[in-house]
């Protein structure tokens, strides 16, 4: 079976590892590993280490399938839900990831074993917890050699992205255009002299901006030399390495700051408490009926609602634009180790497919196309129609689109502040938008199946996708 | 205190350290400049003086091992190591 699958697999997956591909098929994902590194590959999968991972759900799990002639390895995946990608992360994710890798390498270094690629992108999120998904990125650790070879790779994608962000405010979601990460020289220009010298920046700016200026570009020793030492004296230094890396990616503390949406759901004055409970208990029972697997919170903010999905059964993924109340979501949802992804999103503009000929990195519509049960859009659709202007059709299309069945909407009317803050002066323009517009439009995609109307205005309706 | 001071005194020695050995391998050429080489010099500088402190600490320990009270003891850790 599994040979007929390989078999018929496209020619396409992954193209940048030298020692194998990946590519989907069906509900698994395959990994072809090249026949001259076979051998290396089987090793550190049949280790014990590996093994301890994938039962701990720190590394996906493998399976080895049946052998071939030719010498080519097949090892099998199971499809994480949902992929995300390092820029739809908020900061505590990303720092999450970050120390699951230096973790992965130190507890590696004892099994004889080193992380040779340290990047976001070897790391998912199943829920609110990373994963390590590729598999080829340890390696037989040259016991006499002191150096981390991905320590650069490490600094650049993952420590740089974040000083970028911490210092100088660029956004994380900026790396979708540098898949690389930064270079002290990136950064640099725009630091003030001081703070490049105080800690962590030192290290991680001032220094090898020196050094590469002083001596790399003037030296070709400089640029060949490679140390090697006796062996516990190497081990020591790459210990040693790897506990001041940690320590770099502990300094590195993103401060805490309120931002518009971030206490939206303990400050909104336009909801009454009982509305608020009305609300809660609609979505509960909704959702208690309908038992969705899949759910898809679109302006999840904190995730309250994404919550009560969870608690209901559901897996969940979470979408806001809001850094500060994702990241919130995040923190909760792994604390709590509910089964929900809190992503930096935006419906109205999602992430683009990037990479080599746009195929690399999946766009965010085409991951979520067909994969939930249930879409909620509460205290969504009035940004989308009137901040992001939307047209009502093309919102429900885009929700039948990602829905395989049901979506649980709310409703605003003209007369709510809300709605008149947006509006901004353009009332004329958003007349048409009233109730009987919203149900006209609705009546084309969805059968409604229930509706609860709250007592300042709003209301919030249960629809199903008509066949 | 005393532990600023001695952190202070091991920078200086990583420094010195750096200085000495960059300037032994130095041979002026002129090329493209690799991503992530002035990481790869600090590392290469760092890693270095931390595994001749190692050796050097490890000589010392057997030194006292040797020629010390606790003879057994400090033998063993070293063995350990």
């Amino acid at each position: 079976m599994a040979s007929a699958e390989v078999i018929s697999a496209p020619r396409e997956g992954t193209f940048r590892d030298p020692q194998g591909r990946l590519y989907q098929s069906g509900d698994r994902m395959l990994r072809e590993i090249y026949p001259e590194h076979a051998d290396a590959v089987l090793s550190w999968i049949r280790s014990p280490l590996a093994q301890r991972w994938m039962q701990e759900g720190r590394m996906v799990s493998t399976e080895i399938l049946p052998g071939e002639s030719g010498g080519r390895l097949i090892l099998a995946h199971p499809r994480i839900f949902f992929p995300s990608y390092p820029w739809e992360w908020t900061p505590g994710q990303w720092k999450q990831a970050a120390l699951l890798s230096i973790e992965m390498c130190e507890e590696s270094l004892e099994s004889g074993f080193i992380l040779k690629d340290a990047t976001p992108l070897n790391v998912l999120f199943t829920g609110p917890r990373a994963i390590f998904v590729d598999v080829l990125s340890f390696e037989p650790r040259d016991p006499q050699s002191p150096l981390w070879v991905a320590y650069a790779q490490f600094v650049r994608t993952f420590l740089m992205p974040l000083v970028a962000h911490i210092h100088l405010g660029w956004p994380l979601s900026a790396t979708q255009q540098r898949r690389d990460g930064y270079e002290a020289a990136d950064l640099a220009p725009w630091l003030p002299w001081a703070r490049r010298w105080r800690y962590p920046l030192r290290p991680l700016v001032a220094l090898p901006l020196l050094l590469q200026k002083r001596v790399y570009e003037k030296s070709a020793g400089a640029r060949e030399y490679r140390p090697h030492m006796a062996p516990d004296a190497a081990a020591f230094a790459v210990s040693r390495t790897l506990r001041k890396t940690r320590r770099l990616l502990e300094a590195l503390d993103v401060p805490q700051r309120v931002s518009r949406w971030s206490g939206y759901t303990e400050t909104a004055c336009h909801y009454r408490a009982d509305d608020h409970a009305a609300k809660r208990s609609f979505v509960h029972r909704c959702l208690e009926e309908i038992r969705p697997l899949r759910v898809l919170d679109v302006g999840a903010n904190t995730g309250v609602y994404s919550r009560i999905a969870a608690e209901a059964g559901a897996e969940v993924v979470a979408w806001d634009s809001d850094v500060q109340a994702v990241d919130a979501n995040w923190k909760t949802s792994h604390s709590q180790s509910s089964r929900i992804l809190p992503m930096v999103a935006d419906f109205a503009r999602p992430t683009p497919a990037v990479g080599w000929g746009n195929g690399e990195n999946a766009s965010l519509l085409t991951r979520a196309q067909g994969q939930f049960d249930c879409v909620l859009m509460l205290g969504v659709l009035h940004h989308l129609l009137l901040a992001d202007q939307i047209p009502l059709n093309a919102i429900l299309e885009q929700v039948a689109r990602i829905s395989r069945r049901w979506a649980i909407l709310e409703w605003i009317p003209k007369e709510d502040s809300q709605f008149a803050g947006l509006c901004r002066g353009r009332e004329a323009l958003y007349g048409h938008l009233t109730e009987d517009f919203f149900t006209e439009a609705l009546s084309r995609l969805f059968a409604v199946v229930r509706r609860e109307d709250l007592s300042n205005g709003r209301s919030i309706w249960l629809v199903e996708k008509s066949l | 205190m005393k532990c600023v001071l001695a952190r202070s005194l091991y920078g200086l020695c990583l420094l010195l350290w750096g200085l000495i050995a960059l300037n032994s391998i130095a041979k002026t050429a002129y090329a493209y400049v690799d991503p992530g080489s002035g990481l790869l010099l600090i590392q290469i500088i760092g890693s270095t003086f931390a595994g001749m402190t190692f050796i050097l600490r490890k000589h010392i320990r057997l030194f006292f091992a040797r020629f010390g009270h606790n003879h057994g003891e400090a033998g063993k850790e070293v063995g350990q190591r």
